[in-house]
């Protein structure tokens, strides 16, 4: 069967290209019901990134967060009719024997991060197209009485979920996340439905997204009371991120461990000396494992959950044409003041 | 329930120099027909398909239904001489597959495999609340009437005119009374279903078609349907 996707293909262009979907007895024919744009995808389609990266990208299909229904199954894992969330990473078992990858089966790291791992939208071409053939082991069934408009966040919830994974929870009476936008909202959620016997202090500067994270301790940076916390995470990324880091090196206890989040373009001036006078551990974080979105097919059953998800769908627009892509696109890019996506659906 | 009637009847006279009909080139790996038959496959609004195709493949059609897991095609019966009649057996293949009058029938050309699954359902949907829809592109350029072939006769106003395409979509009845209307009047080869159904005073509605959605007809055009798979790419992982 021939379809028509959808690839950037330079700085602000997308285009049509009809290809064949395989439908074969190895893979798990799916139908995309919604699809969300990272900042990822936006970073791409502005071309603000090396213009040596972007030459070697283009053309690449966006989009790395979606979730769909099984059309059909030959492998004989899943019924037509599941809901299932897309896993966007996967890696060759081949090149977890590299020595370089050694450290990938660690319980807290994952395959993700192999060396010559492929993430869609990213190394090869993501989910925008309506019809997705699938190795069935990159997909996750979630209950079908879940609304696929909030599973679409599945992903984000994903990469939070992993950022958890990270923290030494025996030794943490007080986490501090610093950032108040999507993957900061999302990581908020996460926390809260997964270890709600932890305090949680959200920092950021804009009082209203600050004021959605409901329940939790929120803050503008102006407002620190001299507080120091065992674990951190920053989700601020870009030029903003020096900032952030350093103030929690600043806010750090001794032995703190700083989940590192946001995505920044720039190399990162750090205070070095006091990382080494108190002993602190940076640990990076952005892709999830499969495990991942299991954990996360499960919270979304959580009522809670879900109801804190709903403020973020800002619009859902069907997919009649290209020109659709590009309003959803240009909704998202600017789109300063409210957390939340404008959803793609076919 | 909706019914696609698939026509798979043609005989490639214009493709050249080929052993097979144009619905049987491989394409990727698998005939032509079977990228349009997947496309009805997996909408998960067409709950059966027929296929209409010449009496000496319908053995190959059933294998390949067998090869390509194309599960829900029910019948696969032999067409006819020209098109109407391929129809009508078609239509015969789908009654005999259960289908009653109030049922939906999307008659749809094997040769044209770039088919969308907005097309299908709009069509769907247009026919549950109009009874007869064909699916048509404005016309681009201008279109010239010639009597003859010789002089200009008239330059219609583009503004009114259309490509069609198929699928074209009809409720069983109306387009079973239709066929039996010309056939009883012994008129055997009426090349478009709307057209009979308008014969039969039936308004018929437009759905918005697509210029990839081209017929396979000519060489050329395998060669476009080619080209354009080449610029693309297969998605297999």
């Amino acid at each position: 069967m021939f379809q028509t996707i959808y690839k950037v293909t330079s700085p602000g262009v997308l285009e049509e290209f009809i290809s064949n979907v395989e439908i074969d007895s190895n893979h798990t024919l799916v139908k995309v019901d919604y699809m969300a744009i990272c900042k990822a995808d936006i970073r791409y389609f502005l071309g603000n990134r090396d213009q040596n990266v972007l030459n070697h990208k283009y053309p690449l299909a966006p989009i790395h967060e979606a979730v769909g229904h099984v059309v059909k199954d030959p492998t004989g894992k899943y019924q037509p009719g599941d809901k299932v969330i897309l896993i966007p990473n996967s890696v060759e078992e081949k090149y977890l024997k590299d020595f370089e990858n050694r450290r990938c089966a660690r319980e807290e790291l994952g395959n993700n991060y192999a060396i010559h791992s492929t993430f869609r939208s990213s190394t090869t071409d993501g989910f925008l197209k309506q019809f997705y053939s699938a190795e069935p082991d990159l997909l996750v069934k979630y209950d079908s009485k879940i609304p696929a408009n909030l599973a679409v966040f599945s992903e984000l919830l994903s990469v939070s979920v992993a950022a958890l994974r990270r923290i030494n929870f025996k030794e943490t009476n007080h986490v501090a996340i610093f950032g108040d936008g999507i993957l900061a909202y999302i990581t908020y959620i996460a926390f809260t439905a997964l270890h709600p016997e932890t305090k949680l202090t959200i920092y950021g500067v804009d009082k209203n997204k600050l004021a959605m994270f409901k329940g939790a301790i929120a803050r503008t940076y102006d407002e620190y009371k001299n507080e120091k916390y065992d674990t951190m995470i920053e989700i601020v990324g870009g030029k903003y991120s020096a900032d952030a880091i350093n103030k929690m090196i600043d806010w750090a206890t001794v032995g703190a461990d700083l989940i590192l989040m946001g995505v920044s373009e720039e190399k990162v001036p750090l205070n070095t000396r006091l990382v080494l006078e108190k002993g602190l551990s940076l640990k990076g974080v952005t892709r999830s494992d499969r495990k991942d979105f299991e954990t996360v097919a499960k919270l979304l059953e959580d009522k809670e959950v879900r109801n804190k998800l709903k403020p973020m769908v800002i619009s859902e627009t069907e997919i009649k044409s290209v020109i659709d892509i590009y309003h959803c696109y240009e909704a998202d890019i600017n789109n300063k003041t409210i957390i939340g996506k404008n959803l793609m659906k076919w | 329930m909706n019914f696609a009637l698939i026509l798979a009847a043609g005989t490639g006279s214009r493709m050249g120099n080929t052993d097979k009909p144009k619905q049987f080139l491989p394409i990727y790996g698998k005939p032509l027909m079977v990228h349009t038959i997947e496309a009805f496959e997996i909408n998960d609004e067409v709950d059966a398909i027929i296929i209409s195709t010449n009496e000496e493949y319908i053995d190959d059609v059933k294998v390949m239904c067998k090869q390509y897991d194309l599960g829900k095609v029910k019948a696969v019966v032999a067409g006819g001489s020209t098109r109407q009649i391929s129809v009508y057996n078609g239509l015969k293949g789908v009654i005999g597959a259960g289908a009653k009058d109030d049922d939906i029938i999307v008659i749809h050309d094997s040769a044209r495999p770039l088919i969308s699954q907005k097309i299908i359902s709009e069509n769907i949907k247009a026919c549950k609340e109009f009874g007869a829809v064909d699916t048509v592109i404005k016309a681009s350029d201008t279109i010239v009437h010639s009597e003859k072939g010789e002089k200009i006769t008239d330059i219609p106003n583009r503004s009114e005119l259309y490509q069609g395409q198929t699928p074209q979509t009809f409720k069983l009845g109306i387009i079973r009374k239709a066929h039996e209307a010309v056939l009883d009047k012994n008129i055997p080869n009426v090349t478009d279903d709307t057209k009979l159904v308008l014969m039969l005073g039936q308004d018929v509605h437009l759905v918005e078609g697509d210029k990839l959605n081209f017929k396979i007809t000519t060489f050329d055009d395998l060669m476009m349907l080619k080209a354009l798979l080449k610029i693309g790419k297969s998605e297999v992982l």
